[in-house]
């Protein structure tokens, strides 16, 4: 049995029999169904629909009742969207519900629905003149202001106030809305009452419906993967760096920053933590669709130089589900990136600037110059030495009468300053015609450095960061079914860095001892240490040059896509064809100048002055340059098609990648990085309600030899959409949403460890050299630098998840995600053999490597209107805990020395156990092989007793915590009242430990290790200061076992007191107010008629408070806290929309 | 694009076939190999762990080490894998240099560079034996996938045996001299003996020879790793090894004659052995331009232009003897322990050359008047101008404002620009080491000439074989011989002229030739070896380092203060006799269970 659908020309409500050959009929819709004969038709219809077609309604209509469906296709363009949600309603009861509001009716004939246009019967029946009222809100419930509202079809409209109403006359009865805003999606609604209230999602909001997956994008309810979204609306920040914005903002991120220096503070980026101890561990990031994953690498970090405002969604891609796709690059996750596209309307203006400051949210504290030569001397006489400083030198520095020769300064307030300016402005165009639209935008950034500095000597050497961002996104439709797209990305960085590196300047402002010499002499001489002596830091950052950086990053990505439903309907395909480049262009200016040192003063009481070093006339001058291409090229191909119940999706691609630098230094860095794959997923839905997808990528690298070059990784997942079901229903008011998904799957690792390349090869590079002759002219030799091993193949993971998603009361949603994860064959270079087989010095890899690594994350999110005030609580947790299983280390004597088992990065180090009394409590205890101890040194416990009676190297062992976080968290919350809102967030980190016993801190040439934490550290003329910390210690008059430090001595990282041990684990965990900002909406008539649609001023900060029970620096910075700070911001921004 | 997009192989990439093909890369093998010949500058050797030297700065190995804080997980100078690495690259180049056709590569040069390399392999093998006694002896290339827990170590005097196999070999295929000078650097069949009879040394000395301390140093098997008897007959190898070396005739002691000086000036002659480019005194040494000379004069060097790093101890400034030959603690010597010297050295020392009188100087403490010449090469004392230092600014750079004299007096009194009581890294000990130090450098600068790093020479060749034959024919005139060309170079009498007592008599004449080694080969790494071997490292007197009272607040007198000159103790080491050998590093024992560890550690 077959029916036909057919439509027909206008007001003829008659049966035409119509032939596809027939062009006349390209106006006509024609709709061919098939059904299996005999079956007898329910008459209880079953819809979900949200903003569907009237037609695709009507077809489901027609397959659930046999009914056949007549109508004029050119009715069903006046047709609004449909949004219809029942469950074994009546025919009848269906069709009011569809065609409630519809410009159109109908009526039922035998097995027979006629769709014709209202306006010929009603029109006439209703006055024409009527008012509708209403408010807009978005979805969060708050008012939106400026939300254009227009009649469709006629150029009369207005604009929602302050309080986000508008009124409208009508025109007719049947008048459609149009209520459009920028950043929110479009909507038409039939204006069938006095009153229409609106809510508009806004275009991130909307992705949350539509989530960009792999190489596409998916209905979110169809998800079987563990994918979440970032609300893009938390990432509105000043923070410019992209990685850092993202801390806490979803569940799976764990991110670490380690240093606040403008242009270097990208974090350490992982999501769902750490399951390799070799290698990288970042993940893979997708931008518009392409590989730019250098994350954590030189430039800045490819990604992290977007500006937030460009972003229209950032999707996580977690498990393996979601990214076994993208096989040989997916194993630590993916993070996809999607720039804004231009929507057809008029160009619509929006402008974003603010302006602010910034400063450091910990700045440790150091001894002044009194306790500086106090302590000093308490440490030589703890030591058996004479005190070095005189009661005469010390009553001289207190008094402060003579800054010169007998100088006190805190050079850490010398060379910072309190708080440096800031400025970002972002401004963006949309618009465009139905053929052609665009995104166009423009932003800078701008951010001073805080050095104490001012130019002296026709320069400024103070630290300049300065990023220009550009973005065009342009979509043209060439055809109706073909669609070209271009994007064009720079992000252009501009900085200038003092002389001496942050780093180095931190170390020195630590370093620098308070009383060996001032700043700079009244007659403007700068004061200086002999050779050896140190150095004078605010000399080092005001008079050693400048460098300038220009790293200039260029993204392009083009892509044609074509439907082809000309051969199977829901075919389409694309092309992509994608080219970036990176470079980064340092011009150095090296300045050295006269320093000089006050030894006395002469008769007249001026100063004698000695020179210390003699300067150059002019600044050197040096260049380093580096730069690298990547070209990307995808084929797609991708099917969608609904079959009745059962949907069912498909794709295929093929893609090849080739990243080369440039400026390499080495051959085998010089040979292209190549990936080639082919990629494959089919999703099948059954009612929306059961789920299932396979997905697969074949990958291919250039890394392994030949016959080992590809892997094939597959993955399964499956999803239940319990509410869906009919047993459900009774719940389905207070459970908007309950569905459960899990996925497993393998996904690879190609990039093994330490930047080695090829380990199927050995390879030959520089070695020792040799020197032969009178003048020992010196000869370069070569030696394997790396031994080839046969076999090596991909690094894999394991991966297995479930996830359960909850809606309650459609203003709660719950996401709780559990993953495992098994890492095998992890490329590690081999430990276990023998030195004897001479391979110490050259890297052998096997892939022998295992770990473990579990966790839960989850998401939680809270929206309300409770009479004027709109609010949304949100949080998210992530928990990884990973375990070393296998890490073919020679076999330790004593377990408890083992890596395996142990968690990546984990701290070793002795057991502490207080401070020794007294020499008894020293002779009863097991001898200490450091150094020879004394009361108030750090006493540690033998974990051999078994063997000796002896502290030694056997007695370290793991301490449980390591530098990376086992907990992430983030959470907030927004209010809006009125014009006002407030959103506050926190952010935090826990189970994460820090060695504070100075190792982290690394001379780097310019001192020894451990400088401001191991007291009066160093060779030089001038023992190091240290942290004012210190006051706190054991003494003999004062043995207090609670004392941060043991007894004082002039110290060095290898003594007994500061080994690294418990004592100096300290707990870093934090939480802190990472953003927060207090925001007030603008709306007047005066501005409407400049044509500002609104205007919004705000008040923001970051990082503004931080709690931890680490106080010595901002614990984020861990272990090293002689470095750049991490960093706080207080800004005043507008926003504005034309 | 397809297929074959990912089999662009790095052929552009140099491979281990690849090395074999043209003469230079295989050369470049062969030249990392020699770049793996380690320069003890800065090691235990020479910086603290035997009498002569403390170092000064806190929490370095060393000074763990003669605490007693180390064991097998310190891996202190955990030269066994690096050693080995060397040697598995020997098999390497000796594996592939024959393969490679003779066009490239004459048959000559093949026979040539083979024979270095099998120098080179035994080389490697000498230097795990002397630090940590039996070795794995590995015969050819190895597996990765071997199974390591099948190779013992080979009995002491199986490692000897293999060391000299190697050498004669070697020796075999080597020049006595090169002919031209551009392959100094290079191994002589002289190189090879040298190291034969360092090795016939050690085997016949107490340590390895009859040494009861080691009489159950076995196998895990049962296999006694050490000789059970005492043989006198190793004396006899010992003697004949060094012989050996001298009748080759084609070295001899340095003088400063040889540059073309017309007098003798010991002191020319014995600092000059170590900054010429090239002297006969030298049978093996690294040519390499590098840094380790700077490191060796900016740790040597006085503050504030050095490090003030490695100091003398008082014990090896009474080694040296007077001018007339003399120990100080002999009455007749002539050494005053006490008051200034009021005069200038009449020697003149150096003055022809440098321009400066390198001898004591008016004001100088009598402890350091008319000592030896040697004394002066060797010790930076207190009120001695500094060496590596050419112009009066540069000298005056290390004088405090009342010493600003031109003569750059180095300062090691207690508030003296090298002091303690200024610096946290003062000198401890009152005394710097000059050996190697030349005066063309400007330390303050940091400019440093070249000059080679002498492994083996003559002088110690010469006392090998003085003390060997003392220990079995000590009426052997040639002991006196060779004892004596040592001591006439350093400028002072005959032993017999002094001590006559000491002729024929072994245990005396022992004592005076372990003296002059002391002495002449101090701040070469010769001292702790040679207490090493000599079961002698556990005396007290060895253990119990002396120094001056660096100490004591000179309260602004100076180069006058006299309590800064009062011997005061430094420190009692500790000492256990399993120090004799080196731990083997725990993580070797783990990957290797055939391997036993040394006694007592």
């Amino acid at each position: 049995m077959k029916f036909y659908l057919y439509g027909f020309p206008d007001r003829q409500p008659e049966i035409c029999k119509i032939f596809l050959s027939m062009k006349i009929f390209i106006l006509l819709f024609f709709l061919f169904i098939s059904q299996a004969s005999g079956k007898i038709f329910a008459q209880k219809i079953s819809l979900s629909e949200k903003n569907a077609s009237l037609e695709t309604v009507l077809s489901k209509i027609k397959s659930q009742s046999g009914y056949a469906v007549f109508f004029v296709y050119k009715d069903m363009q006046k047709a609004r969207p449909v949004t219809v949600s029942l469950q074994q309603a009546s025919l009848e009861t269906a069709l009011q519900h569809v065609f409630e509001g519809q410009p159109l009716t109908y009526t039922l004939e035998t097995r027979t629905i006629v769709v014709k246009s209202k306006t010929i019967t009603e029109r006439l029946e209703k006055p024409v003149q009527l008012q509708v009222t209403g408010k807009v809100v978005d979805h969060d419930g708050h008012p939106l202001v400026g939300v254009s509202v227009k009649i469709k079809e006629t150029n009369q409209g207005t604009v929602t106030d302050q309080q986000g109403d508008y009124t409208l006359v009508l025109p007719r009865a049947d008048a459609v809305l149009v209520f459009s805003y920028v950043g929110y999606e479009t909507k038409e609604l039939a204006a069938t009452g006095n009153t229409l209230q609106v809510t508009l999602e806004s275009v991130a909001q909307n992705l949350e419906d539509v989530v960009v997956v792999g190489y596409g994008v998916q209905k979110k309810i169809n998800v079987t993967g563990s994918v979440a979204s970032v609300n893009m609306a938390d990432m509105r920040t000043s923070v410019p760096n992209l990685s850092n914005a993202l801390a806490g903002k979803v569940a799976g991120i764990m991110s670490v920053q380690s240093s606040g220096e403008p242009g270097y503070d990208q974090a350490t980026f992982t999501i769902r933590g750490i399951s390799t101890f070799e290698g990288s561990v970042s993940p893979l990031i997708i931008v518009d669709g392409v590989q730019r994953d250098d994350v954590n690498s030189s430039y800045g970090g490819a990604f992290n130089n977007i500006d937030p405002e460009d972003i229209a969604s950032i999707s996580l891609l977690k498990d393996a589900s979601s990214t076994a796709m993208y096989g040989a690059k997916g194993a630590n996750g993916v993070l996809i990136i999607t720039t804004k596209r231009g929507a057809q309307g008029k160009p619509k203006i929006q402008l974003k600037t603010e302006t602010g400051r910034t400063g450091f949210t910990k700045t440790p504290k150091m001894l002044d110059g009194v306790q500086y030569m106090q302590l000093l001397n308490e440490a030589r006489v703890n030591m058996g030495l004479a005190p070095n400083y005189s009661e005469e030198r010390i009553l001289k520095t207190a008094s402060g009468l003579d800054p010169y020769l007998y100088p006190d300064v805190n050079w850490i307030d010398e060379v910072y300053k309190d708080h440096a300016a800031l400025t970002n402005a972002n401004l963006n165009i949309t618009g465009g015609s139905e053929a052609v639209r665009y995104y166009l935008s423009a932003s800078f950034y701008n951010q001073v450095g805080p050095y104490q500095v001012e130019n002296l000597a026709d320069y400024n050497p103070n630290l300049n960061f300065k990023r220009y961002d550009f973005r065009s996104n342009i979509d043209v439709n060439l055809t109706k079914t073909t669609l070209l797209q271009l994007n064009l990305g720079a992000m252009l960085v501009d900085a200038r860095y003092p002389g001496i590196s942050s780093g180095s300047l931190w170390y020195l402002s630590f370093a620098t001892t308070p009383v060996a010499f001032p700043t700079r002499y009244p007659d403007g001489r700068w004061a200086g240490p002999i050779t050896n002596g140190g150095n004078n830091p605010l000399n080092e950052v005001q008079n050693d040059g400048y460098t300038n950086e220009f790293r200039p990053t260029v993204q392009s990505v083009f892509t044609v896509n074509q439907k082809l439903d000309m051969l199977t309907e829901g075919l389409s395909a694309y092309a992509r064809f994608s080219f970036d480049s990176y470079g980064e262009f340092d011009n150095r200016r090296s300045g050295r100048n006269d320093l000089w040192l006050a030894n006395g003063r002469d008769a007249n009481g001026d100063l004698v002055y000695t020179q210390t070093r003699v300067g150059e006339q002019f600044l050197g001058y040096s260049r380093t340059s580096t730069g690298e291409r990547v070209m990307y090229v995808e084929g797609n191909v991708h099917y969608d098609h609904q079959f009745g119940d059962h949907q069912l999706g498909g794709m295929v691609l093929y893609n090849m990648r080739n990243r080369l630098l440039s400026t390499s230094d080495d051959v085998i860095g010089s040979i292209p990085y190549r990936n080639q794959s082919i990629a494959g997923r089919i999703t099948y839905g059954y009612k929306n309600t059961y789920l299932l997808e396979v997905n697969a990528g074949y990958t291919g690298s250039e890394n392994f030899e030949k016959g080992k070059k590809f892997g094939l990784f597959p993955s399964v997942s499956g999803g239940w959409v319990i509410s869906n079901e009919s047993f459900f229903k009774p719940f389905l008011p207070t459970f908007s949403l309950l569905k459960l998904r899990g996925s497993y799957g393998v996904v690879g690792n190609d990039n093994i460890g330490a930047g080695q390349r090829f380990p199927y090869l050995t390879q030959i590079g520089g070695g020792n050299s040799a020197g032969f002759g009178l003048n020992g002219t010196n000869y370069g030799g070569q030696t394997e630098q790396q031994i080839g091993v046969q076999d090596l193949t991909w690094e894999k993971s394991y991966k297995g998840g479930i996830g359960l998603e909850v809606g309650l009361f459609n203003k709660l949603n719950l996401i709780v995600d559990g993953f495992t994860e098994r890492r095998k064959n992890i490329l590690i270079a081999r430990q276990s053999i023998s030195s004897i087989a001479g391979y110490s010095g050259a890297f052998v890899f096997a892939n022998i490597g295992e770990m473990n690594n579990r966790g839960i994350d989850a998401s939680l999110e809270y929206n309300d209107q409770l009479g004027a005030v709109g609010l949304r609580l949100f949080g998210n947790v992530t928990y990884s805990r990973n375990k070393i299983v296998f890490n073919d280390e020679p076999a330790k004597k004593y377990a408890y020395q083992r890596s395996t088992g142990k968690r990546f990065a984990e701290f070793t180090g002795y057991i502490a156990d207080g401070f020794f009394v007294d020499q008894p409590d020293i002779d009863s205890r097991p001898q200490q092989k450091f150094n020879e101890v004394f009361p108030g040194d750090i006493r540690y416990l033998n974990l051999n007793p078994e063997d000796d009676d002896v502290i030694d190297a056997y007695d370290y062992t793991y301490l449980g915590k390591s530098w990376f976080p086992s907990w992430s968290y983030g959470a907030g919350f927004s209010v809006a009242f009125k014009h006002f809102d407030l959103s506050l967030f926190f952010q935090g980190i826990a189970d994460v430990g820090l060695m504070a016993n100075g190792l982290g801190i690394d001379g780097n040439g310019m001192g020894v290790n451990g400088v401001g934490i191991i007291p009066f550290s160093g060779n030089g003329q001038y023992p190091n200061n240290t942290l004012a910390a210190v006051e706190d210690r054991w003494t003999a008059d004062n043995p207090r076992q609670d004392a941060y430090y043991p007894r004082l001595t002039v110290a060095s990282t290898t003594d007994n007191n500061y080994l690294e041990s418990t004592h100096w684990l300290q707990d870093g965990s934090y939480i802190r107010l990472k953003q927060a900002s207090l925001g007030y909406t603008f709306t007047s008539d005066k501005l409407k008629k400049i044509g500002c649609e609104n205007l919004y001023l705000y008040l923001s900060g970051n990082n503004l408070l931080t709690f931890s029970k680490f106080k010595l620096w901002d614990p984020e910075l861990g272990s090293n806290g002689a470095k750049y700070p991490i960093t706080r911001m207080a800004t005043i921004g507008i926003r504005a929309q034309f | 694009m397809g297929c074959n997009y990912l089999d662009k192989q790095p052929d552009n990439l140099l491979t281990a076939d690849m090395l074999w093909q043209t003469r230079a890369n295989a050369e470049s093998y062969l030249y990392q190999i020699y770049g793996s010949i380690q320069l003890p500058a800065d090691d235990y050797t020479v910086l603290g762990a035997s009498d002569e030297t403390s170092c000064s700065v806190q929490g370095v190995n060393v000074r763990k080490m003669i605490a007693g804080n180390w064991n097998p997980q310190s891996d202190y100078w955990n030269n066994w894998g690096s050693n080995y690495s060397a040697i598995r690259q020997t098999f390497v180049f000796e594996e592939n240099i024959v393969k490679m056709p003779d066009d490239i590569i004459s048959q000559e040069l093949k026979s040539q560079y083979t024979a270095e390399v099998l120098f080179l392999r035994g080389w490697f093998c000498w230097k795990l034996l002397r630090q940590y006694g039996p070795f794995v002896k590995v015969t050819g290339l190895l597996s990765l996938n071997e199974d390591y827990n099948r190779y013992p170590r080979a009995p002491f005097d199986e490692c000897v045996a293999y060391i000299n196999t190697l050498m004669d070999q070697a020796a075999a295929g080597l020049p006595a001299v090169w002919s031209s000078s551009a392959n100094y650097g290079r191994p002589t069949k002289g190189s090879c003996l040298a190291v034969k009879s360092q090795v016939a040394l050690l085997a016949a000395s107490p340590l390895w020879n009859g040494n009861s301390r080691l009489s159950d140093f076995n196998n895990q098997d049962g296999t006694a790793l050490v000789p059970q008897q005492y043989d006198a007959q190793k004396w006899k190898t010992a003697a004949d090894a060094a012989k050996a070396v001298i009748d080759l005739n084609v070295y001899k002691l340095f003088t400063n004659l040889d540059e073309g000086d017309a007098t003798f000036d010991p002191y020319l002659s014995y600092r000059d052995v170590f900054l010429t480019n090239w002297n006969n005194e030298i049978i093996f040494s690294t040519n390499k331009t590098s840094d380790w000379y700077w490191g060796l004069e900016k740790r040597c060097a006085p503050a504030p232009g050095g490090y003030d790093m490695q100091n003398a101890t008082q014990n090896v400034v009474d080694a040296f003897y007077m001018r007339n030959g003399r120990d100080i603690k002999d009455d007749l010597s002539g050494y005053i322990e006490s008051g200034f010297v009021q005069h200038d050295d009449p020697a003149q020392w150096g003055l022809s050359k440098d321009g400066i009188n390198r001898g004591y100087i008016k004001g100088n403490a009598n402890m350091y008047v008319d000592r030896e010449a040697r004394f002066y090469v060797n010790i930076q004392y207190n009120g001695k101008p500094i060496l590596a230092a050419p112009t009066t600014d540069d000298r005056n750079f290390f004088s405090s404002d009342a010493n600003r004299d031109g003569r750059g007096r180095v300062e090691f009194y207690y508030s003296g620009k090298s002091g303690v009581g200024t610096n946290n890294n003062g000198d401890i000990t009152g005394y710097g080491v000059l050996k190697n130090v030349s005066p063309a450098s400007n330390i303050r600068l940091d400019a440093v000439p070249y000059r080679p790093f002498i492994h083996i020479r003559l002088a110690e060749i010469y006392l090998n074989y003085a003390e060997a034959l003392n220990e079995i024919e000590p009426g052997n005139p040639d002991v006196l011989k060779y004892l004596n060309l040592v001591r006439e170079r350093g400028g002072i009498p005959r032993l017999e002229e002094v001590y006559p007592s000491a002729v024929g008599n072994q245990g005396e004449m022992r004592k005076w030739i372990l003296r002059e080694r002391q002495v002449e080969l101090a701040f070469e790494g010769d001292r702790y070896f040679t207490l090493i071997r000599r079961l002698a490292m556990g005396d007290a007197d060895h253990q119990t380092i002396y120094r001056m009272n660096t100490n004591a607040n000179d309260n602004n007198q100076g180069f006058s203060f006299a309590g800064y000159y009062t011997r005061t103790l430094l420190q009692n080491r500790y000492w256990d006799d399993k120090m004799y050998l080196f731990p083997i590093s725990q993580n070797e024992l783990d990957r290797n269970s055939a391997l036993v560890q040394n006694p007592g550690w």
